[in-house]
């Protein structure tokens, strides 16, 4: 008995006699079984780790094995096999649960200028370091601009690397082209005199403001949000935020993922952004999919109205689409950002004395947790500074003690500084980590030197801990503050190298399986997914990342080099 | 007895109201609200659901802004305090007072500075309010304590809120410990009504319009007192800054102009708001007649007498003017 050939598998058609239920609930036709063979295929079940062949029909897994150990399957039905990889190494479909595609269609259209290598789909923007390095750079870009009137938005300085850079020095390189330098961490924009008359910003009115500095054209702190709102309008707009999420796609693509988390919905204001998602992600092309994790709150709630945001998160999945999926997850803030450094910490604090900032004040934390969890939601909390984490734990704890549960999936997201007593009770609690173990490569060096020094410093993100108390982990990006590539992580994770080539902390490594666990079958099970995606097994989609070697077979040192031919995407396969 | 400070070009006045959560930022806004005594106000907060306004006083209501009948406006920040300064200060009419609820987490600093990127403000004063119940265990809380010494350290003018909650002694003693934390800033409790806007805000004259000559001025109330000062002569500009700043806390408000022997040709404008004291030199031209300085102060901390005197002896050395004007007090 054979099924009748079918090229699409979510249409309901008529013909033949076998058929199954597809997604939608009708029955629909089944397309032939596809076998991808490989060189070795890494499935990341223990149970059956290493295979040489899968086989794929209507975008899931139906088997994994041999040729010869699916004989049963192939008799059956009809399949063609697909020998495509067989030079490469198949693994699970990367995962990056935590990064931010609205804010990067924001800042990806800016001209990177970058200390580190920045590898893009589209560009690699070289490392550049030193000032005539990043002044020469500069230069280069503005002359290569073809509209003179268009203004020159850069992003990546920073002093430590790329020395002083001011009002006059941009002038230098310019007096016609506005040209904006948005420092690496955000904490400030620095404008030539071009830029600010593009603004329409009064000078006199710029001179009052404590945080503008007129004499070098820093606009920092509380004057940042005058150079934005100066640039607002330039920077949202509809064209350029679409061009951008265009360039998200491609970036997403690029490092092999195949499903990611959107860790923080909306960015500002979903009714802008939802329109353009949806044309840009829900597409047939886009081989991924995304799932939005929404903010608990909007901003300025209060306390005493949690079931109003209860009652919005909950209405955010009428909206679910293929691609584009809202699910149980909710995201809470306690502390600041980590580049920022505006992390709470605990005693001794910062070098220099200054304090951290709350996001949000912890009684509100506390109540929407309370809410949400009372709901059987899966809480995502941003914690950069050990501070930030015992304020987490405190409430997880507490939570636990009023209505105990299991599989509860509450997760520390980032993950900065912590103490090693923090880690075994993110263990008893049940708790899991989501880290961004990039930190450790780019500000290693600057926060052992300048910000809370070497001792805490090189034990930012101690995943080693982490993994001998057994709790599951994944690694992230956080895009743009970290290259969104999944084998970039897994080699600082692996490595632990300061920007500088320093190993820190070299207790805290972990293992090329523990990193691959982190980029697959762990990122699932923090976003929840765990039984659809993340390793590659019979029921499972058959999304898969391409490698031209195997991880676990590399050097460390090499993990982040492996080339990567694409992804196979429900079956599909999207080369890059 | 409205008034308007509705000269165009001079700047429009913002406060910033901050205080942890709990403190009562949104009782005094409630309260402002509902009883503007005649004066406009735009008031940023952070929550709309929170305020709570007879609905007989909305005049009309959208997503971000409140209209009320009595003329004052309500909007809710989001997340732009900047935006939503730039969009209150372009309402027309004009309003007389802006006043900014800063969130219960956020640096007050960070909010007033807000007031310097946008054109035509210029900020009056930070007021923190502090849970007499509260304070001392939140300011050494581990989660919070440094963000609400913060607070507390930020404040031209401190209020003590919720004292109707608690036995005197405790509130004695919570002042004690924030005359130790904070010196030098005027502290005061919000019961009895609350605290006027004229003290808050600086909003209308402090004084009933007493001229030149008359000697008595009636108390403003239980609590405060007020006085004011005119006289032709010069003043010294160090020993003035060093008297205004020597009240310890008794002198919650100062404006005025004077001219000083360094610079006699200038009038200088002169605000003291609890901490915070300015000294502007009028390039506009806004003084008018006779140097003269009104105060607002604590009535049992300093006499209308002993506050004169000691503006007095910040005449500098030698008097321009042979002929004094007059003293006026209580």
């Amino acid at each position: 008995m054979k099924a009748t050939r079918l090229l699409i598998s979510y249409k309901v058609t008529q013909e033949s006699a076998a058929f199954r239920y597809d997604h939608t609930g009708f029955p629909a036709h089944m397309s032939d079984i596809t076998v991808f063979t490989a060189r070795k295929v890494r499935t990341m079940n223990p149970s059956m780790p290493e295979t040489t062949a899968v086989a794929v029909r209507d975008g899931m897994i139906v088997e994994t094995g041999t040729l010869e150990t699916m004989r049963p399957w192939l008799e059956a039905h009809p399949h063609t096999i697909d020998s495509r990889f067989s030079d490469q190494v198949i693994m699970p479909g990367f995962i990056d649960p935590h990064l931010h595609p609205s804010l990067a269609a924001v800042l990806l259209p800016c001209h990177f200028i970058t200390a580190l290598e920045w590898k893009l789909p589209d560009r690699t923007s070289p490392p550049v370091q030193g000032h005539n390095a990043y002044l020469d750079r500069l230069t280069e870009i503005e002359q290569s601009l073809g509209d003179p009137g268009e203004p020159l938005i850069t992003w990546g300085f920073h002093k430590i690397w790329h020395g002083n850079v001011d009002r006059q020095t941009l002038n230098g390189v310019s007096r016609t082209r506005p040209i904006f330098v948005w420092q690496r961490s955000f904490h400030e924009i620095i404008a030539n005199d071009a830029a600010i008359d593009w603004m329409k910003l009064n000078r006199d009115d710029l001179a009052r403001h404590p945080q503008i500095e007129t004499e070098t054209g820093r606009f920092f702190e509380t004057g940042l949000s005058v150079a934005l709102n100066g640039m607002k309008d330039y920077l949202y707009a509809s064209e350029r935020f679409r061009g951008g999420l265009e360039q998200v796609k491609k970036v997403v693509h690029f490092g092999g993922h195949t499903t990611i988390g959107d860790m923080a919905v909306p960015l500002v204001d979903l009714d802008m952004e939802w329109p353009h998602l949806l044309e840009v992600i829900e597409r047939e092309d886009t081989p991924f999919r995304v799932q939005m994790i929404p903010r608990a709150i909007a901003r300025g709630g209060g306390l005493g109205r949690e079931n109003e945001q209860l009652d919005r998160v909950r209405g955010l999945t009428d909206l679910n689409t293929h691609r584009l999926r809202f699910g149980n997850g909710v995201k809470l803030f306690t502390d600041g950002g980590f580049y920022a450094e505006l992390m709470q910490l605990q005693e001794p604090g910062f070098i220099d004395g200054h304090h951290g900032e709350w996001l949000t004040a912890p009684e509100i934390v506390e109540g929407l947790a309370r809410a949400f969890w009372n709901a059987g939601y899966r809480i995502h909390v941003h914690c950069t500074g050990d501070l930030g984490v015992e304020l987490a734990l405190e409430i997880l704890e507490k939570l636990q003690f009023e209505r105990p549960r299991f599989n509860h999936r509450f997760t520390i997201e980032h993950f900065g500084v912590s103490t090693p007593e923090q880690v075994r009770r993110i263990a008893d609690l049940g708790a899991l980590v989501s880290a961004n173990i990039y930190y450790l490569h780019e500000l290693g060096d600057a926060y052992w030197k300048h910000s809370i020094g070497f001792e805490r410093a090189s034990q930012m993100a101690r995943l080693g801990t982490v993994a001998r108390h057994g709790i599951p982990t994944a690694l992230h990006s956080d895009f743009i503050m970290a290259p969104a590539q999944p084998l970039n992580s897994a080699w600082v994770a692996v490595n632990r190298i300061s920007e500088s080539g320093d190993v820190l902390a070299p207790e805290e490594r972990l293992t090329i399986d523990q990193a691959m666990r982190a980029i697959t079958t762990d990122a699932a099970y923090i976003l929840g997914m765990e039984n659809e995606i993340g390793s590659i097994r019979a029921g499972k989609k058959a999304d898969f990342t391409i490698l031209e070697a195997d991880p676990y077979e590399t050097a460390p040192m090499d993990l982040k080099d492996i080339p990567i031919w694409g992804t196979v995407f429900e079956g599909r396969p999207a080369p890059l | 007895m409205a008034l308007r400070q509705d000269k165009p070009g001079q700047p429009l006045p913002v406060t910033v109201i901050g205080g942890y959560l709990g403190a009562g930022k949104t009782t005094l806004i409630n309260r402002l609200l509902q009883d503007v005594q005649g004066f406009r106000i735009a008031v940023l907060v952070n929550d709309f659901g929170e305020i709570n306004i007879d609905a007989g006083l909305i005049a009309r209501h959208d997503g971000q802004t409140l209209e009320l009948t009595n003329g004052c406006v309500c909007c809710s920040i989001g997340d732009d305090l900047g935006a939503a300064l730039a969009a209150v200060s372009a309402t027309m009419p004009r309003p007389d007072h802006i006043v900014i609820e800063a969130s219960g987490v956020a640096d007050p600093c960070r909010v007033a500075h807000y007031t310097f990127g946008q054109p035509g403000l210029a900020l009056d004063g930070i007021v923190i309010l502090a849970d007499c119940e509260t304070v001392q265990d939140r300011a050494t809380d581990r989660f919070v304590g440094a963000t609400v010494q913060r607070q507390l350290a930020s404040a031209d003018i401190l209020v003590l809120t919720k004292t109707d909650l608690v036995v005197t002694g405790s509130i004695r003693e919570t002042e004690a410990w924030l005359q130790r934390v904070v010196p030098g800033v005027p502290l005061m409790r919000n019961d009895d009504g609350g605290i006027g806007w004229d003290v808050l805000f600086g909003l209308g004259k402090p004084s009933s319009g007493v001229d030149a000559g008359h000697a008595v001025q009636e108390p403003h109330n239980r609590i405060f007192a007020t006085a004011t000062w005119r006289e032709d002569s010069l003043m010294d500009r160090d020993r003035l800054t060093e008297g205004l700043r020597s009240f310890e806390g008794a002198l919650l408000r100062c404006k005025g102009w004077v001219r000083f022997a360094d610079d006699p040709a200038t009038p200088v404008l002169v605000q003291l708001v609890g901490n915070r004291l300015e000294f502007t030199d009028d390039l506009s031209a806004r003084a008018a007649g006779q140097p003269a300085l009104s105060f607002i102060f604590l009535r049992d901390r300093l006499s209308a007498r002993a506050l004169l005197d000691i503006v007095s002896a910040c005449k500098a050395a030698r008097s321009s003017r042979a002929v004094p004007g007059s003293l006026e007090a209580p």
